[in-house]
């Protein structure tokens, strides 16, 4: 699949400090990506850098095919972190203009489109300033996909979004993606990011720290966890030979093995002895991998981008 | 450039379609004709009550002259139409002696006090001696509450003046009407030089009305001043908006600096014009109305307006640079303070540079980038001497620095429009705008 986006070694400093350490990324085309990583670890100036908004210092961006020019590509939507709007404009007319800056001039029919899937259509001819929060985030979410970009980049695009709303964007994301429509957002949800991604890729203090979809992520980094219901005791499990540890969450147990141990021979092991009504490898979640590797505790990040 | 244009049109249709736009539109005109209604209703509230004045005349030969010319002025004020600015009636009285002595001095400055009096003079008999080299007559005493200004005191000077040049005439043995129209002074009929019509034909020289000379160019530059100052808050305020509501990341996911601040001034240059536009055809419509049209410079129109584009795209570039360094209105307000005071500079000097618009002075101020617009257009409108080499080039000059303040400003707005917290110091901001 061809990639829309391809970062090759991109570094951006502020001064001493520095944002994006020498980063490699490919995003291949109609896929989600999420973008992950704690606060303050170069998310959004990498997803400035993609847009031409900044400039890298060192490293090469090629977005469809194209090295980094100067000007914004219209074939780019992008919903920012910090979002505003005019507030004394019209919904309507602040939709048209920024599909106007997008090169599109005949977006009305997208935008009608939109507001009346979001249920904003009887808010169309109101100014933005009578918009809730909640109105004012679908109104910005239009306004980045409303001229039909093939690449969308959001920045948080779910945060301070209700449980329903949330699902709104989250369906019209999926939907975009059918379309062919590249997609890549960062975020701190990362249950949203599990489903909704193909792809994650995090980075830690400008570094890239993980990449791939969930089934690489899960093989390289997960911990191995198997849920068992059995009428052996905790302290038995506890002690069977390759699990690192044991815990009680009430009808099972919750195993995590030691690196080296095949959950298959582990379960023949336990038929020997017991009888097990349930036996289940546990797909790792994303975010204790995100724990693991940003936590305050955790080292695991710093040696990693030394061999990534 | 079609991005430039999108935004240049939001940007026209947010500030003409402002409240604030529309009120400080209308406020102008409202202004300078409350003023002048102001004058009006003052002048018509002045105190035209009867003024009583003793005169204590030792010199004996005054009072008479004195008497008749109070006469005069009271009859005149009988015969003023209704609605036309009256003066008081002089009341004069004779003091019972020429010389007062202290208590009789006493006794009328109570009546002063008590408004009964408003004043009361002496003239002592040497005012009559001719002034020589080396002494001069006694001046006249005037007791009064009144103000230095106040009419009625005028008046008597006037008066008394006159009346004792007439005696000192007489006592020379000259007649004051011989020597009033001896005294006349030259005042010169100021035309236009002559010259040759297309036909041949020697075309008579127009006569230079003084009034027109200095309040016609002195009212295109103040047209273009306060463009200047009425939309630079306006566009300061929309580019600190955009960062303060966040829309500044969003535009900018969109169009580049360049663009984006292009956009910006596009539009501001728009409104900008809207308003001069509405003020100079309430000038002319005015002009037309009052059949003055022939002192309105019509011939300079162009010229204005090429002016004003300028103007306003020097100033407003600096004005956008300085709303993308700010944070909030506040932070403008220093940074705001010189660029206004550049904006006001031709203000100081106006007058000489219209004094002598060919001087080496006015040529040089003349061609000073940010003066040009306002001066120029001073110069221009007050000489048709001024060789075309002249606006042209300054106003090449200003498109120079317009072009550099753009290049500069476009940086500051490129590193500052995306940046929050407190204000740059002067260094940081030269540092945005050598390293971009």
């Amino acid at each position: 699949m061809p990639a829309t986006v391809e970062l090759h070694q991109v570094t951006k400093t502020y001064g001493p400090h520095v944002a994006v350490d020498a980063l490699d990324w490919t995003i291949p085309e109609g896929s989600i990506c999420g973008f992950i990583g704690p606060n303050g670890s170069g998310k959004t100036t990498t997803l400035r850098l993609i847009l031409r908004i900044l400039y890298a210092d060192r490293g090469q961006i090629r977005v469809f095919g194209q090295d980094q020019g100067t000007t914004a590509d219209d074939r780019v939507g992008y919903l920012p972190e910090e979002r505003g709007l005019y507030k004394k404009m019209k919904v309507r007319d602040l939709l048209r203009f920024f599909a106007r800056l997008k090169g599109r001039h005949d977006a009305s029919a997208d935008i009608a489109k939109w507001l009346e899937r979001f249920g904003l259509s009887e808010w169309a001819d109101k100014k933005v300033e009578a918009l809730s929060k909640g109105m004012s985030q679908k109104v910005q979410f239009i306004a980045a996909v409303a001229a039909r970009p093939r690449l969308l980049i959001l920045d948080e695009p779910f945060s301070g979004l209700d449980p329903v709303n949330t699902r709104v964007i989250e369906d019209a994301v999926l939907d975009l993606r059918k379309e062919g429509i590249t997609v890549i957002f960062s975020t701190h949800d990362m249950e949203t990011a599990e489903d909704l991604c193909d792809t994650i890729c995090m980075i830690y203090r400008g570094r890239k720290v993980l990449d791939g979809n969930m089934e690489e992520i899960g093989q390289k980094y997960g911990q191995k966890i198997v849920r068992l219901q059995t009428e052996a005791s905790p302290e038995a499990c506890q002690t069977l030979p390759g699990v690192a540890s044991c815990r009680s969450q009430g009808v099972y147990q919750e195993l995590q093995l030691a690196d080296q141990t095949d959950p298959q021979a582990l379960l023949k092991m336990i038929l020997e002895n017991h009888a097990v009504r349930h036996f289940e490898i546990v797909r790792p979640r994303l975010r204790d991998i995100f724990l693991r590797l940003a936590g305050p505790e955790s080292h695991e990040a710093e040696e990693i981008t030394h061999h990534v | 450039m079609s991005k430039s244009l999108v935004i240049a049109g939001r940007e026209f249709h947010a500030t003409v379609g402002s409240k604030s736009f529309v009120i400080g539109l209308a406020i102008m005109p409202v202004i300078i004709v409350g003023s002048i209604a102001l004058q009006h209703y003052a002048r018509d509230r002045i105190d035209v009550s009867d003024k009583r004045i003793v005169i204590a005349d030792a010199t004996g030969k005054l009072w008479e002259p004195l008497r008749q010319a109070a006469e005069a002025h009271n009859t005149a004020q009988e015969t003023v139409p209704e609605g036309e600015p009256r003066e008081s009636r002089y009341l004069l009285e004779l003091a019972s002696t020429g010389t007062l002595d202290d208590e009789t001095r006493l006794k009328l400055s109570d009546q002063v006090r008590a408004g009964e009096l408003y004043a009361f003079v002496e003239l002592p008999a040497e005012l009559l001696d001719s002034p020589t080299a080396a002494t001069l007559p006694p001046a006249p005493r005037f007791y009064s509450l009144s103000r230095i200004t106040s009419p009625p005191r005028r008046w008597l000077e006037q008066r008394i003046s006159g009346a004792l040049r007439t005696q000192r005439f007489q006592a020379a043995g000259l007649d004051p009407d011989v020597v009033a129209r001896l005294n006349m002074p030259v005042r010169f009929e100021t035309l236009e030089p002559f010259e040759r019509s297309a036909s041949g034909e020697l075309r008579e020289p127009e006569r230079q009305d003084r009034e027109t000379a200095l309040f016609v160019p002195m009212g295109a530059m103040m047209l273009m001043v306060i463009s200047i100052f009425m939309t630079a808050q306006g566009l300061v305020q929309s580019v600190v908006e955009e960062k303060q509501l966040r829309i500044a990341e969003v535009l900018m996911g969109s169009v580049n600096p360049t663009q984006l601040m292009a956009g910006k001034l596009l539009g501001n240059v728009g409104a900008s014009l809207v308003m001069v536009t509405v003020y100079l055809s309430g000038g002319i419509g005015l002009a037309w109305y009052y059949e003055s049209l022939d002192i309105v410079p019509l011939h300079l129109l162009g010229w204005f307006f090429v002016y004003q584009v300028l103007a306003v795209l020097l100033f407003g570039s600096i004005f956008v640079a300085i709303g993308a360094a700010c944070s909030n209105m506040s932070e403008t307000q220093n940074l705001m303070l010189p660029v206004m005071l550049l904006a006001m500079l031709p203000m100081f000097i106006w007058f000489n540079v219209l004094q002598d618009p060919l001087s080496q002075f006015a040529v040089a101020a003349s061609l000073f980038p940010t003066a040009t617009p306002f001066l120029m257009i001073l110069r221009q409108a007050a000489s048709p001497a001024i060789p075309l080499w002249q606006p042209l080039l300054g106003i090449s000059l200003v498109l120079v620095a317009t072009a550099v303040v753009v290049f500069l400003a476009g940086r500051v707005f490129r590193v500052g429009i995306l940046s929050q917290g407190k204000a740059p110091s002067l260094a940081e901001l030269a540092t945005w705008m050598a390293r971009g």
